[in-house]
Formats: structure tokens, C-alpha cells, sequence
């Protein structure tokens, strides 16, 4: 449902924070003290930018995620762009009646009975008192908490402090909403219920900026999507770009290199056949970055002390989300693995990986008879990044975790007019 | 979405624009306008939490100035034995501490707004100076309760006020600006400086001693007495006594005086809050 209409436009903004190089007087005694001690003294400063030079634009309709790592300046951009704090350079415009969710339930009472709250809560997040007496019935349903309506909220559960808390929040009925974190409250149910609802606020064509750190939310709710990285913006675009940029982003970091395993004995692992494990591009050398479409090599060295009959090696490849997207397997029988003796390196290469852009982790274990005799688990994490699958330039951009290599064949049909009439 | 080019991106009359400001003088009358709504939750809210158990929260607005004057009456009436110009001295003490109530309170809960409200400042926008406005009506109402007792004590005693009541209003203006301007110089403060909320009690004791709550400045030596003028206070409380009971005297010039530090204090607030309100989230 997005428009052409440019609803929030940052040029250049960017946040700093001085901090000084001694302790800060935090009391008025202190200063006083210092000051006398030392009138001329001026401290060491330091500034640091927690944003720097963050310019876009976000069209009606958008429902952008922020993505980076802790400290990338997430948080900063929102609370910039909702009025909390002041840029210290730049600018930002935005068009339209603004809601900011940084946190639920904010400016809650202990004291004061549910119904009181809601509009307190209501208030102090930005809606008129007219909106939340005409919305009061809908944000009593969704809490689902009406029995208790007339109780001091201290005398609430955390569970139903939360779910008063969001329902007012979900209300907040504005034409751009920024949303920080706020999903990670409340039990499972109640969570499914807020994605819910924000999925709703998404269809009515409103502008929502969220900030997550759980890329499957992100990723079932967002559009678009923006990467920040040490207060600068790195990517602008897609989510699925954003998130495949960031993953490639966090590889070198957040990815060991590790070739040694640890298997888990919970599993029955009895044997430690297997000595290590790699992943290799074409020239045999260690990779933790695949390309979509491209050559996947697994190597892993093994070690029979005594001589190994009828094991079956399976390698299976997890999302980041934990769910398992492939299977590879050698044959039960009359394949390499029927009889294996002393050392030896197993190689597996797929010609062309099926899988979407992403972070990946890689688990394999040799099988006999009824069970893993060497199970190894999570390991391995690698990247898939985008490539031109397709042969157009435009890299796998579409839904879903795979991608198979495909024929088509167009073939002229003669279209008769009895072929779709109805019967 | 994009990254931006550098061509303008928004205009329009609805369009709200986020940059730096400088300069102290726009207090944006109309952004507070439009949160008035707020402005009433926060006033509400702090009447609601202070007369939620209807019995002990109006018998403790009640009982504050009624054992302060009760004190007061024990130690200048009795024991001090201060002039009372034949009224009953707990009526003259009374009288003080309902002009010196509204300042105090007023002054306490709007040095603090800002600090007990950090949560907030750091989770949501809004005008920060909605948080001092706010703590106005709790302290009216506050105000307005002692008042009806001071009524229900005059209509007792058979004390008829004279014309002198049109100045009752004012001096509870002055009191109100004269403790919101020093309210939110402090709050402001306090928000780096965390011993304000040490030295705003401290400050306030002594300034009860030196105002003329317990008793009448005309008991006031002559030789201290320009002295004891300075004080912006003198006038206020010693007039809102007069107005009602008709005891001390009006100085007309001391009243202006107490006048123009009311607007100079409020002035000052103003401005250091803006001055200092673009840094509460980040330091808060």
C-alpha cells in the first residue's frame, strides 16, 4: 500500500554526546568545590556520534525495520525522530500525526485503578481524551483484562500489566508509528496477538518504523528496511536486501572460522569419528560465504580406529531460525561411505545451493542402523549472500527460503472457445 | 525508501521539523495548547493519587496547616507571647500558613517534576514544561481545601473581612508565580545537580522562619526590619493575613517589589529550562 508520498525525511541528521573525561559533578557541592579548587581547569571533552549523517526518506505506507548491531544507533534514530531528544545536527520532517512506542506501559501508575490508566497511558503517549473514550471498549477487549478494570494496576500480574500496557499502546491511532522492542513482552499467545495487530496497522496503510532485534518478527512485518552501523547508514532498501546485507555485515565477527567439533553425547553420540569440519570454495580453501545458486563444498576429516560398515553421512542446514531448510545424505548402501577404515576426508559438494540469502548453520553426523553413532550440531554458521540467480542482475529477491534452478518452455496454444466454456 | 539526496524533502503547513535549536525565546505556546489534554491527565493524575483514600488524603491536606498553626500559636502565642491585635493567635498563624503552604508545596513539587518524572522524559515526547504546569492544580486544590477551612474559622470567630479581600487573589498569584519560578530553576538543576532536591527543603525551612507565617512582621524589630524586607515573601503572605483579618499593613511599594521578583523569578525559570531542557533525556 505504499504511495509515493514522502512522509519522513532525515537530511543529514546526527546525534553527539560529549563525554567528558573525568567524573561528572553530579552534585551541586561538587561543582562548587571544584570550581573553587580550580576555576580554570577545563576538562579533556570527547564527542562521540551515536548518529551520523542519516539521510532518507520513507514513503506512506512503508513498515521499515532498523536493522545493526547493539549500539549502531537504532534507538538513537527513534528517539531522534519521535521528540525525545535533540539532533545535534541535521534535520528531520515528517507529515502526519506521530506515535512513539519505545517502551509499554510508560507512565504507568502503581496506584491508580486500571480504567484510570488508560487514559493516562493513552494521554501521555499523544491521543486526545475524546479518541480513547471512543476506543475505551476496543482497548478493554484487547487487554482482556475487564474484570479487574477498577483495580489499582500494583495489584495486576506482570502478564496483565503487559496486556493493559499493549492494548493501549495498540491503539495509538496515528499515521506514523515508530516502535522500539516492544514485542518482547508478555507470554507467546499475547505476543502472536500484537504481531497481529501491528500486521493490521501495516494493512491500513500506515507508516511504521520498528526497531528489532528478532529477524523473524522483522521479517513477517516489514516492507522495507534500513542498516545502521556505528550511527551511519549503511543500506537503505528491501528487508530482505537489509537483513542480507547485515548478516553479511556481522559475518566476520559473529562467525568463527572453527574447523574443530563438538558433538552432542545427549543425541548418543558415542563415537568421535569425526575429527573436523569445513566448509571450502572452489579452490579448496575455507569459506563461510556462499553464493545463492553457487557451489557448496563440505570437507570433513574423519578418523576409524576400526574399520566402519554400512554408516550413512547426513548433513543438515538449519535457518538462523532454527527451522531445517535441507537434507543431504550419502546412500545406505553401494555408496563411498560402505566401508571406511582409518583416516580419510569426506567432501560433499552441492553444484548449486537452493537456498535464499541469509545466516545458515550447518549440523551433520554419520547414522548406523538405528541412530547417530557421531552427531555433530551447530557448528558451522555461514552466510548465504545474493547472487544473480537468475541471470538478470537482480539477485533472488522474492519470498520464501528456496530457490531452484528452473526450465521454462513458452509453447504457442491455440485457445478454443468450447476449452473454456462452462460445462 | 531511499537514501536521501540532498534536494529539500517535505514542505508543507503540517510538516513537523526535528533540527537543533538554539535560542531561548520561543516557548512554543502553541505545542502546550495542543497537549492540554496531557497537561490535565498529569494534573489529575496527581490529584487522584493524593485524594485516592478520600479519608486520610483530605484529612492530611487538613491536618498539615492545622498543627503547624497549632505549633505556631504554642510557641509565638504562648510562649514568645507576639502580639495578636485581639484575635485568636492560632487564626493569625493559620492565616500565614495558607499563603505559606501554596508557596512551599508549589516549590517542592515543581523542584522535583523533573527528576521523578525521568522514566517518562527518556520514553516519550511532550513539552518537558508540562511536568512543573503540571503539579499547579494538585497545589490549587490543596489550597482551595485549606482555604474553606480558613472560611469555616472566620465565620467562628466573627471576623469579617473588608474590601482588602479583592488583594486575596493577587497575593495568590504572586505566591503561585514566586514558587513556579524558583520551582523550575530548581528542576531544572536537579536534573544534573542531584543535592537540589537536598537543598530545596533546606532552603525552604529557613525562608518559613524568615516570612511571616507564625507571626505578623509588624512584631518585627524596626532595626532588622529593611533587612527582613528583602525577602519577596514579606509582602505576599503578610497581605493575603491582612486581606482576611484585616491585621499588619499594606506597603504598596513592597508589593510591587514582590511583584516584579515573581515575574523576574518565573522569567529566569523559564528561560534556564529552555536553556537546559534539550539535555534532560540524555542526562536524566
Amino acid at each position: 500500500m505504499s504511495s509515493d508520498r514522502i512522509v519522513v525525511s532525515t537530511r543529514g541528521l546526527s546525534k553527539s554526546y560529549v563525554i567528558e573525561h573525568r567524573p561528572q559533578d553530579s552534585t551541586v557541592a561538587e561543582a562548587l568545590f571544584r570550581l573553587l579548587a580550580n576555576p580554570f581547569r577545563s576538562s579533556a571533552k570527547e564527542e562521540v556520534w551515536s548518529l551520523r549523517d542519516v539521510s532518507l526518506d520513507i514513503r506512506e505506507g512503508q513498515i521499515v525495520g532498523v536493522v545493526g548491531r547493539n549500539g549502531a544507533g537504532k534507538s538513537t534514530l527513534l528517539k531522534l525522530l519521535s521528540r525525545i531528544t535533540e539532533p545535534t545536527r541535521g534535520e528531520a520532517r515528517i507529515a502526519g500525526r506521530v506515535g512513539s512506542l519505545i517502551e509499554v506501559g510508560t507512565g504507568f501508575q502503581p496506584e491508580l485503578t486500571g480504567r484510570e490508566n488508560i487514559f493516562l497511558n493513552g494521554t501521555i503517549l499523544g491521543m486526545r481524551r475524546s479518541e480513547i473514550a471512543r476506543r475505551f471498549d476496543q482497548i478493554v477487549d484487547f487487554s482482556g483484562i475487564e474484570k479487574y478494570l477498577d483495580t489499582p494496576v500494583k495489584r495486576y500480574s506482570s502478564g496483565m500489566y503487559v496486556r493493559l500496557a499493549f492494548a493501549v499502546a495498540a491503539h495509538l491511532d496515528t499515521d506514523i508509528l515508530f516502535v522500539d522492542e516492544v514485542l518482547s513482552v508478555g507470554d507467546a499467545e499475547f505476543q502472536k496477538k500484537c504481531l497481529g495487530r501491528l500486521s493490521d496497522v501495516a494493512e491500513e496503510g500506515r507508516t511504521v518504523m520498528f526497531v528489532g532485534h528478532n529477524m523473524a518478527t522483522l521479517e513477517s512485518l516489514c516492507t522495507h528496511g534500513i542498516l545502521l552501523d556505528k550511527g551511519r547508514l549503511l543500506h537503505a532498501g528491501t528487508l530482505k536486501e537489509t537483513v542480507a546485507e547485515y548478516q553479511q555485515m556481522i559475518r566476520p565477527e559473529h562467525i568463527s572460522q572453527e574447523t574443530v567439533v563438538a558433538r552432542r553425547v545427549d543425541y548418543g553420540s558415542r563415537y568421535e569419528h569425526v575429527r573436523s569440519a569445513d566448509l571450502v570454495d572452489e579452490s579448496g580453501n575455507s569459506t563461510r560465504c556462499v553464493t545463492v545458486g553457487e557451489k557448496l563444498a563440505i570437507r570433513v576429516a574423519l578418523e576409524m580406529p576400526l574399520p566402519l560398515e554400512g554408516a550413512v553421512f547426513v548433513a543438515w542446514i538449519d535457518s538462523s531460525f532454527g527451522n531445517c531448510v535441507l537434507t543431504l545424505k550419502t546412500p545406505r548402501t553401494g555408496g563411498p561411505m560402505e566401508r571406511l577404515h582409518g583416516k580419510c576426508e569426506v567432501t560433499c559438494v552441492v553444484d548449486s545451493i537452493p537456498l535464499m540469502p541469509g545466516e545458515y548453520v550447518l549440523n551433520f553426523g554419520l547414522w548406523k542402523g538405528a541412530g547417530y553413532i557421531d552427531l555433530v550440531d551447530g557448528n558451522i554458521t555461514f552466510i548465504v549472500q545474493n547472487g544473480d540467480t537468475f541471470g538478470d542482475g537482480w539477485g533472488a529477491h522474492a519470498t520464501g527460503v528456496c530457490v531452484a534452478p528452473s526450465r521454462w518452455r513458452i509453447e504457442r496454444t491455440v485457445v478454443r472457445e468450447a476449452a473454456i466454456a462452462p460445462t | 525508501m531511499t537514501f536521501a539526496s540532498d534536494a529539500p524533502s517535505i514542505e508543507g503547513p503540517d510538516v513537523v521539523i526535528i533540527r537543533p535549536r538554539h535560542g531561548w525565546l520561543a516557548l512554543e505556546v502553541g505545542v502546550l495548547w495542543k497537549f492540554r489534554d496531557l497537561l490535565m491527565a498529569f494534573g489529575w493524575r496527581d490529584v487522584r493519587l493524593r485524594y485516592r483514600q478520600t479519608f486520610l488524603g483530605v484529612s492530611w491536606v487538613i491536618l498539615q496547616p492545622l498543627l503547624g498553626a497549632a505549633i505556631f500559636a504554642i510557641v509565638f502565642g504562648r510562649i514568645a507571647r507576639m502580639p495578636s491585635q485581639g484575635i485568636p493567635y492560632f487564626i493569625i498563624a493559620y492565616s500565614g500558613l495558607l499563603g505559606w503552604t501554596l508557596f512551599s508545596t508549589a516549590l517542592t513539587r515543581a523542584s522535583i517534576c523533573l527528576v521523578a518524572s525521568a522514566e517518562l522524559i527518556r520514553k516519550v515526547y511532550f513539552p518537558r514544561l508540562l511536568l512543573p504546569l503540571g503539579v499547579v492544580p494538585c497545589v490549587l486544590l490543596d489550597f482551595a481545601v485549606a482555604g474553606v477551612l480558613m472560611i469555616g474559622f472566620m465565620i467562628y470567630y466573627r471576623i469579617v473581612p473588608g474590601w482588602g479581600l479583592v488583594l486575596f487573589p493577587i497575593t495568590t498569584v504572586i505566591l503561585l508565580c514566586m514558587a513556579m519560578g524558583f520551582g523550575i530553576i530548581a528542576a531544572s538543576l536537579a536534573v544534573r545537580y542531584r543535592d537540589i532536591q537536598y537543598i530545596v527543603p533546606l532552603f525552604i525551612q529557613l525562608m518559613m522562619y524568615a516570612s511571616p507565617v507564625g507571626y505578623s512582621a509588624s512584631a518585627v524589630p524596626a532595626a532588622i526590619r529593611p533587612y527582613y524586607d528583602l525577602n519577596p515573601l514579606v509582602a505576599p503572605i503578610e497581605i493575603m493575613r491582612w486581606s482576611l483579618l484585616g491585621v499588619g499593613q499594606v506597603d504598596v511599594g513592597q508589593l510591587f517589589y514582590s511583584i516584579a521578583v515573581s515575574i523576574v523569578a518565573l522569567l529566569i525559570g523559564l528561560i534556564v529550562f529552555r536553556f537546559t531542557e534539550r539535555r534532560f533525556a540524555d542526562v536524566i
